[in-house]
Order: C-alpha cells, then sequence, then structure tokens
C-alpha cells in the first residue's frame, strides 16, 4: 500500500515538473551565426541544386521521364514508318497498274 | 514592434531588422526545439536554420496567421524534419553495422534536462522527458507547446490548424499515455 502511495507521488510529480519551467535561452551571438550561415546559403545555390538532383526520388524520376520520353519517340518514329511503308507501297502499286514506272531513259528506248 | 512594421523591413532586407527579429524570437523558437528535440545543440542548429528560413521567405508570409503561430510552425517542422533525419541516420548506421561496417549513432542518449526545470524537480522532468519520446508526434507537440511554452489549446490549435476540441483529445490522450509509461517505469524501478 505505502509503496503503491509512494509510486503515485511519484508519478504525479513527474507530471507536474514541468509547471512552472522558465523558457531556455538561446546561445549569444546566435545573430551572428544566422546571418554567416544565411550568406552561405546564398553562395551555394549550385549546391542546391546538385543536392536535389542526386536525391534518390528525383533521380528515379528523371531517370523514369527519360525513358518514357525514350519510348514515346520511339513509338512515334516506328509508326511513322509504317504509314511511309504503306504510302509507298500503295504509290509503287499504283504506278506499276498504269505503268508509270518508268525511270531512266534506257526504259524509253526499250518502250 | 509591431508584427507587419517588422515583416516590411525584412522584406527591404534591412540588417537591423534580422537583428531585431532573431533578438525578440530567438527563445522562443530555441525553447521550443529543445523541448522538441531534448538536445541542446540539435536544438541550436535547428533554430539557426529556422530563422534562415525565415528570412528566405518571409515574401512569402501573408499575414494570414500572426506571425508567432508562423513561426511555431516553421520551428515543429523543421525539428520534426531533424528527428527524421536522425531517425534515417540510426537506420543506415543499424543497416551498416550489419554488414559489418562501423555505424555512428549507436550510443543511447543521456537524459535530458532542461535547464528553466526548477533545481527540485530536475530528476522527475528528466523522467518526464523520456517518457515524451514515448508519445506520437502530435501528442508531444501539443504537449510540449502547452507545458514549456505555456501556448493555450486554442492558441495550440492555430499552431497545428486543428479545432480546439482536437487538441484538448490529444492533451488527454497524451496525459493519459504519459501516466501509463509512466507507471511502468517506476513499478521497474
Amino acid at each position: 500500500m505505502k509503496a503503491h502511495t509512494e509510486k503515485q507521488q511519484k508519478i504525479e510529480a513527474a507530471l507536474k515538473s514541468l509547471d512552472g519551467v522558465e523558457r531556455a535561452k538561446a546561445a549569444p551571438y546566435l545573430f551572428t551565426r544566422i546571418y554567416a550561415r544565411l550568406n552561405k546559403d546564398e553562395e551555394s545555390i549550385w549546391e542546391k541544386i546538385l543536392q536535389l538532383i542526386s536525391k534518390p526520388s528525383v533521380a528515379f524520376l528523371g531517370l523514369c521521364v527519360i525513358l518514357a520520353l525514350n519510348g514515346s519517340i520511339l513509338a512515334w518514329v516506328s509508326g511513322e514508318e509504317e504509314s511511309q511503308t504503306a504510302e509507298h507501297q500503295i504509290q509503287q502499286e499504283f504506278a506499276e497498274d498504269y505503268n508509270l514506272a518508268v525511270n531512266t531513259y534506257y526504259d524509253y528506248e526499250i518502250k | 514592434m509591431n508584427d507587419w512594421i517588422f515583416i516590411e523591413q525584412l522584406k527591404e532586407g534591412d540588417t537591423s531588422a534580422y537583428k531585431s527579429f532573431v533578438e525578440t524570437w530567438q527563445d522562443m523558437v530555441y525553447n521550443t526545439s529543445l523541448g522538441i528535440l531534448q538536445n541542446a545543440e540539435d536544438a541550436e542548429d535547428v533554430t539557426q536554420e529556422v530563422f534562415v528560413q525565415v528570412f528566405q521567405s518571409i515574401h512569402s508570409f501573408k499575414g494570414d496567421s500572426k506571425l508567432s503561430t508562423w513561426l511555431y510552425r516553421i520551428t515543429l517542422s523543421k525539428a520534426m524534419d531533424h528527428i527524421r533525419r536522425k531517425k534515417r541516420k540510426k537506420r543506415f548506421a543499424f543497416v551498416k553495422s550489419l554488414f559489418g561496417e562501423e555505424g555512428e549513432l549507436t550510443e543511447q542518449p543521456a537524459d535530458f534536462n532542461h535547464p528553466g526545470v526548477k533545481l527540485d524537480q530536475k530528476e522527475s522532468a528528466a523522467v518526464l522527458f523520456r517518457a515524451l519520446n514515448k508519445l506520437s508526434d502530435n501528442q508531444r507537440i501539443a504537449f510540449t507547446l502547452h507545458k514549456l511554452e505555456g501556448l493555450s489549446y486554442q492558441e495550440i490549435s492555430e499552431v497545428m490548424k486543428l479545432s480546439v476540441s482536437a487538441v484538448e483529445s490529444l492533451m488527454h490522450r497524451a496525459k493519459a499515455n504519459l501516466r501509463k509509461w509512466l507507471e511502468e517505469y517506476y513499478s521497474k524501478s
């Protein structure tokens, strides 16, 4: 019983230990350090950019964007090639049908 | 000095305004950081980061909230970021130690003594600070702002962007969790 009361007293004391606490004071010359840091931060904009780029998430995202761009360009180029081939084939068939595929002077001679 | 005059001078890049601003708010920022981080060096580092952030982003301050509320928000965000960074470093050191490499930060931090606590309450306060580390982030923030900075529930609700009843609930749960942890602690010792 006594031990229980003692324990409860300790708990209450701990919970009330921050009552009336005073504010902790910052170290002197804090402004000088902040000002120096501020100027240093202004100078190192390239460092910030490099830090951003070297973040794994940013690097991974960049890689994904490049791969997606590559894929889309590849798809676009092959699609265009296919349509060009089909168009060329139609033109060739048309030329053959109407005997328009005469390309050289020699061909005229034979005729 | 009026908040608005301060802000206008800061926006103009007035160095004496910077100095005056730091002197006015440094203890508030440091005390809050210290309460959350429980380490004087880390708290000073975060305090510097807070003021650098304030000076760099003063142009984006629209005045929707009080200057002190804005400062509390930046301080808490920086302090929580610092804790996450430290945890990440600890995890990394642990993984490194698994691969046989020597890792840093393996030692347990010593009990924290807040310089503003009365001498006869130092021991109890050190135990309470240990218990505070077991709380969730929001409970810890609410408790620290209320006890160390003396903010009312209304002011805490503005800082944390919560309703007053949500802050009341956070405080109630924080006290209950602290009591539970302290009971276990004093039962063992």
